[in-house]
């Protein structure tokens, strides 16, 4: 057993875990992952044996909308997924968190290491190299929107530029979330390290819509 | 390169405490982009080689930037699954997986770095087997096969995987005619009816997976669709249900991308044990001299 599906066991013995959306528990013989939403399995259709079917479960939304930003608050509701091992159990939440296990256990051990926007900016090439020329205006505007709390469950644990928390973001958005030692379960977040490649997607297009309205909208001259 | 025994001694042990990572492109537009990628990492996880296996993509999550996370062994196997070398595994993956060099001192681990999938030589055997599945009943010596790139200057080295894959084809003088064709250069794949001798034409795209290129753009070029059915179709695959297409006085028969293709996992697995035979060499070589 590896020291992150430790981690899941001992969080299971004390009672499982939620994480974002779903929750993880340990019931007599197996591991049940579900969307914690889903009381008493009610409305669960799709049960799950596999933790490899976890990938089909976080691929569309309740509508079937594609959900290639898998921190974002949609997850379906309607399955459940019952594993026999620790190490099934991390399998899945890679396929529906991915990394959150793993990122969880670095900031335990303090070997968390943020790399900021400004950093992952920079070192873009080909179509995304103009990230790198961003406005810091623009930046926290494009951050704001693409990493919501309505868009993304994910702690924020980067700064725009070193010593520079990213603007117009509520404060949970960067609070690591206090567990919560119920009786039913601890809460584990879901880090965000560094801006993903959604984001610098979205700073790219942001800086083109830009440009676009400078050229319709051209400044007199002096 | 021939086909690695899979039951080889020396690089079953290294791969016994060993992590194997697929990078695929992935995508924000196309929920078909990840899964021949994700669908090798649960092959592979089933036939128990590797300590660890798994996938992380450029466009979608998990990210490159990620994958260090998910994974703990001391020893990990990087295998882009792209069609050809160039921009993304010669650039993107090595800045964004950290690594400088066939092998990577990071964090107290070995990263190894293998040849993408589109290197191996079974790829031809991939394209022929999705020709052959996708037109059984006719015969190949009286039929013209097109092999699809991309191509365009910004993917030239698509461009010339494709080449070189209907060149091998070619070789084998199994069909009446090979050609390479693309979307956007010449000889362009919309000009099929006239590049081709013979009636029976089969179309394969060279892409690891189905998405809005093999699903819309390739069938609106071959005319098998008047227009573009729209992302959001929901009927996504269904062209390729529709053969044979009896098009421009010929007839067509359109295959989807090659990516979920059995015998990919192999492919990503000689990849790996190509990488590990070239390091367990140089240690013999290092300490035997």
């Amino acid at each position: 057993m590896t020291s992150l599906d430790s981690i899941i066991l001992n969080l299971c013995r004390k009672g499982g875990f939620t994480l974002c959306e779903v929750s993880v528990i340990f019931k007599t013989d197996h591991f049940l992952i579900r969307h914690k939403e889903t009381e008493n399995g009610i409305g669960s259709n799709r049960h799950f044996v596999t933790p490899g079917e976890a990938r089909f479960v976080a691929r569309f939304d309740a509508s079937g909308a594609y959900r290639p930003l898998k921190g974002a608050p949609t997850l379906p509701r309607d399955w459940e997924l019952h594993l026999k091992t620790a190490s099934e159990v991390r399998q899945a939440l890679d396929y529906i968190y991915p990394g959150a296990i793993g990122l969880f256990a670095q900031l335990q051990c303090r070997k968390a290491l943020p790399v900021s926007f400004s950093e992952t900016a920079s070192r873009q090439t080909g179509m995304y190299r103009i990230v790198g020329t961003i406005s810091d205006d623009l930046a926290d505007e494009t951050i704001a929107d693409v990493c919501h709390p309505s868009k993304c469950l994910r702690t924020i644990l980067w700064e725009t530029r070193p010593g520079i928390r990213p603007k117009h973001l509520p404060p949970e958005k960067f609070a690591i979330p206090q567990n919560q030692i119920r009786p039913e379960a601890l809460e584990v977040p879901f880090l965000c390290l560094e801006p993903c490649n959604l984001l610098i997607a979205a700073c790219r297009k942001a800086i083109k819509r830009a440009e676009r309205s400078a050229v319709k909208s051209p400044q007199p001259a002096a | 390169m021939n086909a690695f025994d899979h039951s080889a001694a020396a690089p079953n042990r290294l791969f016994e405490k060993a992590a194997l990572v697929i990078v695929g492109h992935g995508s924000t537009e196309n929920p078909d982009s990840s899964e021949p990628t994700l669908a090798i990492v649960e092959e592979i996880r089933m036939r128990g080689l590797f300590n660890e296996v798994a996938a992380c993509f450029w466009k979608e999550e998990p990210s490159m930037r990620e994958i260090y996370a998910m994974v703990e062994s001391a020893e990990v196997f990087i295998v882009p699954n792209f069609i050809s070398e160039g921009y993304f595994t010669r650039s993107v993956i090595p800045r964004e997986l950290r690594l400088s060099g066939d092998t990577t001192e990071l964090d107290g681990r070995r990263v190894h770095y293998c040849e993408p999938t589109g290197n191996h030589p079974k790829m031809t055997d991939l394209l022929l087997s999705r020709a052959e599945q996708v037109a059984p009943s006719i015969a190949p010596e009286e039929t013209s096969l097109l092999i699809v790139g991309h191509g365009t200057s910004l993917n030239d080295n698509s461009a010339v995987a494709a080449k070189y894959q209907a060149a091998q084809i070619a070789k084998r003088g199994r069909y009446g005619e090979v050609l390479s064709t693309y979307m956007e250069e010449p000889p362009l794949v919309s000009e099929w009816a006239t590049l081709t001798r013979f009636n029976n034409v089969v179309v394969v795209p060279f892409f690891i997976a189905d998405g809005l290129h093999s699903y819309e753009d390739i069938p609106v070029l071959l005319g098998i669709y008047d227009s573009s059915p729209g992302a959001a179709s929901s009927n996504r695959g269904a062209v390729f249900h529709g053969n044979p297409y009896l098009l421009r006085e010929k007839t067509l028969y359109y295959a989807p991308a090659i990516g979920t293709e059995p015998g990919f996992a192999d492919i990503v697995l000689d990849q790996a044990y190509h990488q590990a035979t070239k390091l367990l060499h140089d240690f013999s070589r290092q300490h035997h001299s």
